[in-house]
């Protein structure tokens, strides 16, 4: 079925924009991928209060992958600039447009941010090779056989697991070895993975190291069982009592902490401004 | 396509998921679990893409104490993948639709 983004009306664009800026006034925003609970909702479910993905073919006359895209990419953006995306991502999108073949698109690119973050070790450059060609025949309208994205996935956790130093990696790639058309989560979960793995990087050039991590977790045992097993009225959690009885391991922690967050936020970013181009280029198919 | 995932209870975990044949995969949830809430689509998609092979079902861990209990569930989410009623194996965490698919496989194919 060919699909007209927001059949081709700005109103029906503006009207969604609206109703998610009323539920966030409302603080109704919820984590997730597409959910809607009658009530709160993930970003894209706001923007149609369903997280039905007929009715947002139906509504927004958009692909059902946009709002698994959309959540994916949200997710770690504090609300007022996840509302930011959400609209800079619709006006993005050509009235009219059919969006479906920007799935496989934007998993493309994705795919090749991927090599130019990181030399990929044999396995998983070969498998990403793969990945690519199925990707590409799939936008020129052949879709791969089920068993052929099969044989993909099975190479793609093989190759993952031969190469564990990139694992990130390897997660990014066998998030790709779905066909978006009938898996629409397939690029949400490719953003998922791949903002991940961009973190993780980001991390490695940081200060925490692997005696952190074991001291940290060593001093948090040490306060559940000194304090919060012997004492039923002990209130305070671990992270409370760490700060009170290791002030400066719980101050690097913290910063660590937030230093994750900001990672988690700059690779969002980062993969954000790809989405916004593959859906760009999505121009080539407007129906206007 | 078109199978939808199962909900199940502690009143009915024994018929729905123990003495059921075949293989069936078993996530322990909460509605507060963030993680829990995006895996759950990709859940949705396998049920359909195993339809006939596996069946998926989910639990409200929360309201459902017992079955978690029971099956030593320590996290959410959680994935019990059971075949003729035994565990046959478990992952835990928001993990990839890959990830699954490749525990389910792995069975299917044993």
């Amino acid at each position: 079925m060919k699909l007209s983004a927001f059949h081709g009306d700005p109103a029906v664009r503006h009207d969604a924009l609206d109703r998610l800026g009323s539920h966030m006034e409302r603080k109704a925003r919820i984590a997730g991928a597409f959910q809607w609970d009658g009530d709160k909702g993930t970003i894209a479910a706001c923007l149609i209060d369903s997280d039905d993905k007929r009715e947002w073919e139906t509504r927004l006359g958009l692909a059902p992958w946009l709002a698994f895209a959309l959540d994916a990419v949200t997710t770690n953006f504090a609300t007022p600039r996840a509302v930011d995306a959400a609209s800079a991502l619709l006006k993005k999108i050509p009235l009219g447009a059919d969006t479906q073949a920007g799935a496989s698109r934007s998993i493309l690119l994705l795919l090749e941010d991927l090599t130019t973050a990181e030399p990929l070790e044999r396995p998983l450059a070969n498998v990403l090779a793969s990945a690519r060609e199925i990707h590409t025949r799939l936008i020129g309208g052949d879709d791969a056989e089920p068993s052929q994205w099969r044989r993909l996935r099975r190479l793609a956790v093989d190759a993952s697991e031969v190469v564990p130093a990139q694992d990130g990696a390897g997660r990014v790639i066998e998030a790709a070895a779905w066909s978006p058309l009938g898996s629409p989560t397939a690029v949400g979960e490719v953003l998922r993975h791949a903002i991940h793995a961009a973190a993780a990087r980001m991390h490695q050039g940081s200060d925490w190291t692997a005696a952190d991590e074991d001291r940290v977790k060593q001093l948090l045992t040490e306060m559940h069982e000194t304090y919060i097993l012997p004492d039923p009225n002990e209130r305070r959690d671990v992270f409370e009592l760490l700060a009170v009885h290791h002030p400066t391991v719980e101050a690097r922690l913290r910063a660590h902490v937030q230093q994750g967050n900001q990672f988690s936020i700059d690779a969002a970013e980062h993969m954000l401004a790809l989405l916004l181009k593959a859906i760009g280029n999505d121009a080539l198919d407007a129906a206007a | 396509m078109g199978q939808d995932v199962q909900i199940t209870s502690d009143a009915t975990f024994e018929a729905d998921i123990i003495g059921r044949p075949g293989l069936v995969l078993v996530d322990f949830w909460a509605p507060w679990c963030a993680p829990c809430r995006t895996i759950a689509p990709i859940l949705e998609e396998l049920a359909g893409d195993y339809a006939g092979e596996v069946a998926i079902a989910k639990i409200n861990a929360d309201e459902n104490p017992g079955s978690g209990e029971a099956h030593m569930v320590r996290g959410l989410p959680t994935l019990i993948l059971f075949s003729d009623g035994l565990e046959v194996d478990r992952i835990s965490g928001a993990v990839g639709k890959t990830r699954i698919a490749s525990l389910i496989d792995r069975h299917l194919e044993a």
